[in-house]
């Protein structure tokens, strides 16, 4: 399918947070809570629309266990987007958010766009880390920050999709050049028309799974 | 010295890599010198010829047969239960893989957990005595109380994630399908049992998809453990810490393919692919999660033969880029794509073509023309890279040294004499 601009995003964060269950629920709208564990990476894709434009986020869930990292941050370079993610019922995982932050940005561009998620928030008996928490870390590293479920689908949406709107006024602003695949960005076969701003961008229009 | 060092890695790629420490260095580095297919446009060590290319020659077609039946199986036994005729059983057993019925047996004997020459009655005193062992490991975290975990970090980490582990392997597969399936505990208590057979590399992820097909196989823990033990041994650097034996892997196949191919390799190089970081998961878990749960099987049982040469499965992984390679390039795939491709290719493998391709390219290598230029002239010896020769003129006298690259270690059903 046609569209304006192809983003890649790459999903970070320690084993078992939910990474591909997110990835699931946004490409696919299910929940599986039986799935096999990620080795290496695994990839989701999926339509959208900002502000007109038909995007194609192009997802790749990484492999969260520590021994894979050296061969897994090969994966990062040339990501648009990262969404980081923790497990609110586990603090272990919100403490090693800065090592995998660090990561991040040692190895992909510096105008990658990370949104922090606290995933899990449906399990609201169990949790370990507060919203403020999670909010503090976000601004205190600039980032954007939501509390998401895979489970229940909510937040979901917004979380790639914000993702998204803030790397689309990035390349109106001029900040990433679009011209260099390796800001994880291309340009699609429908070529986007100059000068268009951001007005009245509406996410959560999509085209459903399954389109590469 | 550049290629000295891109040499060395071609006999590793074919050589075990626990041989890699035993040999003496200075055969390393005479056998280092003798350059199947590279172009070396560094100085060249004095003496030593410089191999400039290698004629690969076509691919001879393979044929596979069907698997071994149970009452072939029994045919290759003695009255006292012995297994004879070993390389001609093993030389089958590649051919074609084993029967379903047939493979809780045989699978003892290729992995190792039982020797070959041992007696039925040899065998009952051995796994008596492999059962009481598994106990007495298994006892060993079982009875830990939840007061010393809390002081016991690895343990905690170790078991925490196999418990998350067990529950995202195969959970597809009726064996382990369902909540509270047996499978899931016996599953989840022989990687623990592992972890204190190995504490210092315990548990690390795709270790559950080693133990699966083995335990759905064996449909007993102890048996199952001690296979895994075995398996464990020969993937055990895949799972060390910094996944230094995975680099290594990388390294050999990106060798291997250089040889066999190197407009492909250029051109996965021209996309920052020169890394075949998208052979990770197939080299990690050797293809467990490329092929249907059945093909595996078939698969690794192949593989277990040591045939035709060590490190077989990175002449399987040229088999599938030798496939791929064509799309790839034609449809000028980025370092993205080139990774979405080759891991979009997970069940849609087809085993038996595989195999007959891998086995291809290995005799191809293995009848190759070698085309070599000495200082005075361009001469093309067909060379069996069994014998490859080194010539050297560092001494007075040139000589010439047959030497058998051991490393290679093609063998045949009829010379050897392994027990």
């Amino acid at each position: 399918m046609a569209y304006a601009y192809l983003f890649k995003y790459i999903i970070i964060g320690d084993t078992g947070v939910g990474k591909s269950c997110l990835l699931l629920q946004f490409t696919d709208k299910r929940f599986q809570p039986v799935h096999d564990l990620t080795i290496g990476v695994e990839f989701g894709a999926r339509m959208i629309t900002i502000d007109g434009k038909q995007i194609k986020l192009q997802i790749w869930d990484t492999a969260g266990q520590e021994s894979f990292r050296s061969i897994t941050r090969s994966y990062y370079r040339g990501a648009a987007g990262a969404l980081l993610v923790y497990d609110i019922t586990r603090r272990d995982t919100f403490n090693h958010l800065t090592t995998w932050l660090e990561d991040a940005r040692q190895h992909s561009n510096s105008n990658m766009v990370i949104m922090l998620i606290g995933n899990k928030s449906d399990l609201e008996s169990r949790r370990e880390v507060k919203k403020e928490e999670g909010e503090a870390f976000a601004r205190e590293h600039g980032l954007i920050f939501m509390e998401t479920s895979a489970k229940t689908a909510s937040n979901v949406e917004e979380a790639f999709i914000n993702t998204a709107k803030e790397i689309y006024e990035k390349i109106q602003e001029g900040v990433f050049d679009i011209n260099n695949e390796a800001n994880g960005i291309k340009i699609g076969p429908q070529h986007p028309t100059t000068n268009s701003t951001l007005s009245g961008s509406q996410g959560g229009q999509h085209a459903g799974g399954g389109c590469c | 010295m550049v290629s000295s060092r891109i040499t060395n890695y071609i006999f590793d790629a074919f050589r075990g890599t626990e041989e890699q420490h035993q040999r003496p260095p200075e055969e390393v580095e005479l056998l280092g010198e003798v350059i199947p297919g590279l172009e070396i446009n560094q100085q060249e060590e004095p003496g030593f010829e410089v191999i400039t290319r290698i004629d690969l020659g076509t691919r001879p077609e393979v044929n596979r047969t069907g698997p071994l039946s149970s009452e072939d199986w029994i045919r290759h036994q003695d009255t006292e239960g012995r297994m004879i005729n070993i390389p001609l059983l093993k030389q089958v057993i590649f051919k074609g893989g084993l029967c379903h019925a047939l493979r809780k047996e045989a699978w003892k004997f290729l992995l190792g957990y039982v020797p070959w020459d041992s007696t039925l009655e040899e065998r009952k005193v051995l796994q008596r005595s492999r059962t009481d062992e598994y106990f007495r490991m298994k006892l060993q975290w079982k009875s830990v109380s939840e007061e010393q975990e809390r002081r016991n970090s690895r343990l905690r980490d170790y078991r925490s994630l196999i418990e998350k582990d067990v529950n995202r392997t195969d959970r597809s597969n009726r064996f382990y399908e369902g909540m509270d399936n047996p499978g899931l505990v016996l599953l989840h208590d022989i990687l623990m049992t592992y972890c204190m057979f190995d504490f210092d590399l315990g548990y690390v992820q795709g270790m559950s998809d080693l133990l699966s097909p083995i335990l759905y196989v064996m449909e007993n823990e102890v048996d199952a453990f001690w296979c895994f033990v075995c398996f464990m041994d020969q993937m055990h650097q895949n799972f060390e810490e910094q996944m230094q034996g995975m680099k290594t892997q990388l390294i050999q196949l990106s060798t291997l393919l250089r040889l066999l191919d190197l407009s492909f390799w250029n051109y996965l190089e021209s996309q920052d692919s020169g890394f075949l970081y998208f052979c990770f998961r197939w080299l990690l878990i050797r293809f467990k999660r490329e092929l249907s749960f059945q093909d595996v099987l078939r698969l690794w049982e192949v593989m277990w033969t040591g045939l035709p040469c060590d490190n077989f499965h990175l002449l399987v992984c040229c088999a599938i880029l030798d496939s791929e390679k064509q799309k790839i390039m034609e449809e000028n795939y980025g370092f993205n794509e080139i990774l979405k491709h080759i891991n979009e290719l997970s069940m849609k493998l087809d085993i038996e073509d595989i195999l007959q391709k891998a086995e291809g390219i290995c005799e191809q290598i293995t009848s190759c023309k070698v085309r070599s230029a000495t200082s005075d002239n361009e001469y093309v010896q067909q060379r069996q890279i069994t014998s490859l020769k080194v010539h050297s003129a560092t001494s007075a006298n040139e000589y010439v040294q047959q030497r058998q690259i051991t490393s290679l270690k093609v063998r045949s059903a009829t010379s050897d004499n392994e027990p």
